[in-house]
C-alpha cells in the first residue's frame, strides 16, 4: 500500500469509531431498544399523528423559511452582481457574518432586540408610556422564521449573487439585439440561467432551515417543535430514547436525501458558461430608481444584520436603571443558586480549550483525508469524497445523542471524558476543512508535483516544499473555521457536555431558559463575549489574508485554467 | 465626410468616454447599403466601443447617428432591429441550436411554420444543417461561429454588426471562415460593420476599411486605397510598414534624404519642408552599381543584415544610411548572404509621402 493511501485510514477509523458506530447505535436503539427484536416501539411512529405532524411541520417551517429568504435576498443579489457602490466591500464583509455567528448568539441577538424584553419594546413601552411589549414575538412561528431569514440571506446573496455577477453580459446584449425588450431579456434569458444557483441555494436554505435547532428551542418555545429539537427533547428531557431514536432516523434518512438532491444539482449547474471577468460589468447607479433600489437594499441589510447584534451588546450593558456592568461582572461570580457548580466565566475557557483542540485535530485529519483525495484517481475518489462528507448530512443533534448511547459503555467508555466534547465538535467540523483545502490542493498542476520531482524533490520534500506553501492559505481558512465551529456548536454539545464542561452556547442556553433579569443579562453578556471571541478569530485570518494574499495571486491565476 | 444619398448610416462628430477618459474622439462617417466597413484597430483604440454605440448598447457623450436619414440614438437597442455577432458569440447556453436561431424571430412574434422553415433555411446557409437539435456546448468553435451568424442574420437586420467574431478561432479556420462570411452577407445582401484587429481579415472581408487609432479615425479608404496610401505614420505603422525614411522637400520639388535626391512623386499638396517617405517592401528589384541614371527612381545601395526565406518572396534588411530598409525580394535571382552590399531600385509606386502627425 502506498503511504498516502495508509494515512488515509487515520481519518477513516475516526469515522468509523465517532460517526458510523454511533450510527449505528442509533438503527440498533430504534429496532431492538431492550437487546430484542420489537419494532412495536417504533409503531408509534406511524400510528400517532403526533411525529407526522412534526416532520410535516419541520417541512412547511423550512419551506416557509426559504421562499422567504429567496423573495427577500434575490434583490440584494441582483444589487450586488450589478452595481458597484460605496462600501461594497464592507457591506460584502458584513455578509459573512452570519456564517460565523453561534445559533444561540442570533438567538439571544433577536431575543434582545425584539423580544419582550428586547431593546424595542423597552424603548416603545418607555416612548409612549405602555404597560405591555407592543411587539409580541416571543414564541411565535415568525422569530424563528426571522432568525432563519438572518443565516440564511447571505447565503442565497453570495450564491446567486456571483453566479449572477458572472453570467456574461454579452448574453443580454445578444437578446436585446435580436429584439427582446429589457423584460424579456430577465425572463427568457437571464432568469433561466439563473436558475441552477437559485435552486442549489434554495436547497441549501431548506436543508439548514430543516435542521434548526438552536433558533427553533429558543425562540420558538415549547410551543413549537421541529425534529431535530424533538429529538432532544425525547432524549434529554423525556428519556424516551428509542423514540429519540426512531426520531433520529427519520432525520437522517431526510438529510441524506436532501444532500444527495443537492450534489446530483450542482454537478448539472453550467460553470463553463461563467465568464472570465466578474467584476468589470457592474455599474455604479445612475437613475433614481437604481439609486433607491440600492439603497433599500443595503439599509435591508443593514437592519437584518447589523441591528440585532447591536441590540446584544447594547442590552448586555443596560440594567433596569441604566448602564451597568453587573452582568457581566455576575459571570465571574459563583453564586449558592447559581446554574452552574463554577463560575459562568469558567464556560469562556471551555470553549475556547474545546475549541483549539478540535481545530487541531480536524485540521490534522481534514489535511490527511485531502492528500489522499486529491491524489486518488477515478471512481473510488467520488465514494471516499462522499464519505467524508456524510458528517455534513448528518444534524448535530442526531450526533450528539449517537454519541450519548454509545460511547458511555463498553467497548467505547467515553462518558465522563472531556474527549467526547472534543470529538463531536471535531467530526463536525472535519467536513468543512476537507472543503477548504481539497479544492485548493486539486488545483495545483500536476506538472507542478512533476516538475519538483524532476528537479530531485522526494515525494515528502514535493509536499512540504511545493504543496504546503501552495494550500497554507487553505489550511488556515480551514482552521478558524473549524475553530469558530466548535466555538458555535450547539446541537451535540447539549449532549455531551457536563455541568462542569459546559460550553459558552450551552451556558447560554442555560441562563435564557431561566426566569430573572440577571439571568437574561448574563445570557447578553456571555453572548456578547462569544461574538467577541468569533469575530477576532475571523478578524485574525482576514489580517492574515492579506499578508499572504500577495505571493499567492498570480498562481492562482494559471490554476484556474486547470479545474 | 459627403452626403450621398446611397448612404444608409450616417455617423457624425462621435465622443465618447469612460469615467472622465475620452474613448472615441469625434468619429464621423457614412455606409453604403450592401456595403462591408471594417473598423480596424489594435486594442484599446475604441472600435468596440464604436460598434456598441451604433447598436445601443453604449449611450453617447455627443455626436449624431443616423440611420436611413434617422436619428436613432434614443432608440433602445431591440427596437433597432440591428443584429450584431459578439467576440465570443454570447450563444445562450439553455437553448439548443435551433432555439438560439429562433429567438430573434421569435422576438418578431413570426409564426411557428414561418419561423420553423426560416430557421431551417438559415442552418442550410451556414452549413449547419442537421445540427438544430444539438445543445451549444456540444459545438465545436467553428461550428458555434456559424450558430452566431445564423442567430444574428435570422430575424434580417438591417443593419449586422460584428465584434471580432473570429477571433477566438485559430488561423486556418479563420481565414477560411472570413471568406465564407464575406459570400453569405453579399449573398443577402447584408449592410455589415465588422470589428477586427487583423489587417489581412479586414483586406479580404471588407469593402471599406476605417482604421481607429486611440479613439481616432486615422483613414477611412477601400482596403487597396488604405494599402497603397496610408495617410500617416500611424495607419503606416499598424499597416506594418517599418522603412520610414525621414527627409526634406525643396523649392525645384526634390525630395532629400539620407538615401539621395529624388522627384516627388505625384502631387505635392503642400510644400512641406520636413516629410517622412514610405517605402513599401514590394516591387523592388536588385540592380547592378550605377545600372540606373533614370533620376525618378530611388536607388537604395546597403549591406544585407538579415535574408529570410519566405517562400515566394526573400525578406531582406538592409542597413543603408542610418535606416534599417526592409524589402521583399524575388526569389530569382536569389539575393546574396548576408554582409554583401548590394543595390535596390525601387518600385517607384512603392514610395508615399505620408502626412505629418
Amino acid at each position: 500500500m502506498k503511504p498516502r493511501t495508509l494515512l488515509f485510514s487515520l481519518p477513516l477509523v475516526f469515522l468509523l469509531l465517532f460517526y458510523f458506530y454511533p450510527l449505528l447505535r442509533i438503527v440498533l436503539q430504534s429496532f431492538l431498544p431492550d437487546g430484542l427484536w420489537s419494532p412495536e416501539k417504533l409503531e408509534n411512529l406511524w400510528t400517532s399523528s403526533t411525529y407526522w405532524r412534526i416532520l410535516w411541520f419541520t417541512t412547511w417551517q423550512a419551506a416557509l423559511s426559504t421562499i422567504l429568504t429567496l423573495l427577500l435576498a434575490l434583490p440584494g443579489a441582483y444589487v450586488f452582481a450589478r452595481y458597484r457602490f460605496f462600501g461594497k466591500n464592507l457591506f460584502q464583509a458584513l455578509l459573512t457574518l452570519p456564517f460565523v455567528l453561534p445559533t444561540v448568539v442570533t438567538a439571544a441577538a433577536f431575543g434582545a432586540l425584539l423580544g419582550a424584553n428586547g431593546l424595542v419594546n423597552t424603548w416603545l413601552m418607555r416612548a409612549f408610556d405602555l404597560a405591555g411589549p407592543p411587539i409580541r414575538l416571543d414564541q411565535t412561528l415568525a422569530f424563528f422564521l426571522l432568525a432563519h431569514v438572518f443565516y440564511n440571506y447571505s447565503l442565497v446573496l453570495r450564491i446567486v449573487g456571483s453566479y449572477w455577477a458572472g453570467l456574461d453580459a454579452d448574453l443580454r446584449a445578444a437578446a436585446r439585439m435580436l429584439g427582446a425588450s429589457p423584460g424579456q431579456t430577465f425572463f427568457r434569458i437571464t432568469l433561466p440561467l439563473l436558475m441552477p444557483a437559485v435552486g442549489s441555494a434554495a436547497l441549501l436554505v431548506f436543508i439548514f432551515c430543516f435542521t434548526s435547532f438552536g433558533v427553533v428551542l429558543i425562540l420558538g418555545g415549547p410551543g413549537f417543535a421541529t425534529l431535530e429539537v424533538e429529538i432532544y427533547r425525547q432524549a434529554v428531557q423525556l428519556y424516551n430514547l428509542p423514540m429519540a431514536a426512531a426520531l433520529s432516523l427519520v432525520q437522517i434518512a431526510v438529510n441524506f436525501l436532501l444532500m444527495w438532491l443537492h450534489a446530483k444539482l450542482s454537478r448539472k449547474s453550467p460553470v463553463a458558461f461563467y465568464a472570465d471577468t466578474s467584476s468589470g460589468t457592474a455599474i455604479r447607479p445612475s437613475t433614481s430608481w437604481q439609486k433607491s433600489l440600492v439603497g433599500a437594499n443595503l439599509l435591508f441589510i443593514f437592519l437584518l444584520l447589523v441591528t440585532p447584534l447591536l441590540a446584544l451588546a447594547v442590552r448586555s450593558i443596560s440594567g433596569e436603571d441604566g448602564p451597568t456592568l453587573a452582568y457581566y461582572q455576575a459571570l465571574f461570580r459563583s453564586d449558592e443558586d447559581s446554574l452552574f457548580f463554577i463560575e459562568p466565566i469558567a464556560a469562556v475557557a471551555n470553549s475556547i480549550s474545546f475549541a483549539l483542540a478540535a481545530m487541531v485535530a480536524a485540521v490534522a485529519l481534514g489535511l490527511i483525508a485531502s492528500v489522499f483525495l486529491a491524489s486518488a484517481r477515478g471512481r473510488s475518489t467520488a465514494f471516499w469524497d462522499a464519505v467524508i462528507m456524510l458528517p455534513l448530512a448528518t444534524s448535530a443533534v442526531t450526533l450528539g445523542f449517537g454519541y450519548i448511547i454509545s460511547l458511555n459503555r463498553p467497548p467505547i467508555n467515553l462518558r465522563d471524558s472531556l474527549a467526547l466534547v472534543i470529538i463531536a465538535h471535531t467530526l463536525v467540523a472535519f467536513p468543512f476543512v476537507v472543503r477548504c483545502i481539497l479544492p485548493s490542493l486539486r488545483q495545483i498542476p500536476q506538472t507542478l508535483r512533476e516538475a519538483a520531482t524532476l528537479l530531485g524533490a522526494s515525494p515528502l520534500q514535493v509536499f512540504r516544499r511545493v504543496e504546503l506553501p501552495i494550500i497554507s492559505r487553505a489550511i488556515l481558512v480551514g482552521a478558524v473555521f473549524a475553530f469558530s465551529i466548535s466555538m458555535g456548536e450547539f446541537g451535540a454539545s447539549t449532549f455531551v457536555t457536563r455541568p462542569h464542561t459546559a460550553t459558552m452556547p450551552v451556558a447560554i442556553f442555560r441562563f435564557l431558559g431561566q426566569p430573572g433579569e440577571m439571568n437574561y443579562g448574563q445570557a447578553m453578556a456571555m453572548s456578547t463575549l462569544l461574538l467577541l471571541v468569533t469575530c477576532t478569530a475571523f478578524w485574525l485570518l482576514a489580517r492574515l489574508e492579506v499578508r499572504r494574499s500577495a505571493p499567492a495571486k498570480p498562481l492562482s491565476k494559471d490554476m484556474d485554467h486547470i479545474s | 465626410m459627403s452626403e450621398n444619398a446611397d448612404d444608409i448610416l450616417l455617423v457624425k462628430n462621435l465622443c465618447n468616454s469612460f469615467q472622465g477618459t475620452p474613448i472615441l474622439r469625434d468619429i464621423g462617417f457614412s455606409l453604403r447599403q450592401c456595403e462591408i466597413l471594417c473598423l480596424l484597430g489594435p486594442s484599446g483604440s475604441g472600435k468596440t466601443t464604436l460598434l456598441r454605440l451604433i447598436a445601443g448598447l453604449e449611450q453617447e457623450d455627443s455626436g449624431t447617428i443616423a440611420f436611413r436619414g434617422r436619428d436613432i440614438r434614443h432608440i433602445p437597442p431591440h427596437k433597432r432591429n440591428f443584429g450584431m455577432m459578439f467576440q465570443e458569440y454570447a450563444l445562450f447556453p439553455h437553448k439548443n441550436v435551433r432555439q438560439n436561431i429562433a429567438f430573434g424571430l421569435e422576438m418578431q412574434h413570426c409564426p411557428p411554420a414561418e419561423l420553423l422553415q426560416r430557421v431551417e433555411v438559415m442552418l442550410h446557409l451556414v452549413g449547419l444543417q442537421g445540427l438544430g437539435d444539438r445543445r451549444i456546448d456540444e459545438l465545436s468553435g467553428g461550428e458555434r461561429q456559424r450558430v452566431a451568424l445564423a442567430r444574428s442574420l435570422a430575424p434580417e437586420p438591417q443593419l449586422l454588426l460584428l465584434d471580432e467574431p473570429l477571433g477566438s478561432l485559430d488561423r486556418t479556420l479563420r481565414d477560411h471562415l472570413t471568406g465564407e462570411i464575406r459570400s453569405i452577407l453579399k449573398k443577402l445582401a447584408v449592410t455589415a460593420i465588422f470589428v477586427t484587429h487583423d489587417q489581412a481579415e479586414a483586406f479580404s472581408v471588407a469593402d471599406k476599411v476605417a482604421v481607429l487609432h486611440n479613439g481616432v479615425l486615422q483613414q477611412f479608404d477601400s482596403p487597396e486605397g488604405l494599402y497603397r496610401y496610408p495617410q500617416n505614420q500611424t495607419v503606416a505603422a499598424f499597416l506594418g510598414f517599418t522603412n520610414l525614411v525621414d527627409g526634406s522637400l525643396d523649392e525645384e520639388g526634390f525630395i532629400h534624404c539620407l538615401l539621395g535626391r529624388l522627384p516627388f512623386p505625384g502631387k505635392a499638396k503642400h510644400p512641406w519642408t520636413k516629410i517622412t517617405l514610405l517605402l513599401r517592401p514590394e516591387g523592388s528589384k536588385m540592380i547592378l552599381p550605377a545600372a540606373t541614371t533614370d533620376p525618378a527612381i530611388l536607388t537604395v545601395a546597403g549591406i544585407i543584415t538579415s535574408r529570410l526565406f519566405q517562400g515566394g518572396s526573400y525578406r531582406v534588411t538592409l542597413q543603408a544610411g542610418g535606416d534599417a530598409l526592409t524589402f521583399d525580394l524575388p526569389i530569382d535571382p536569389p539575393p546574396p548572404e548576408v554582409g554583401v552590399r548590394i543595390h535596390l531600385a525601387v518600385n517607384p509606386a512603392a514610395v508615399i509621402v505620408l502626412d505629418q502627425c
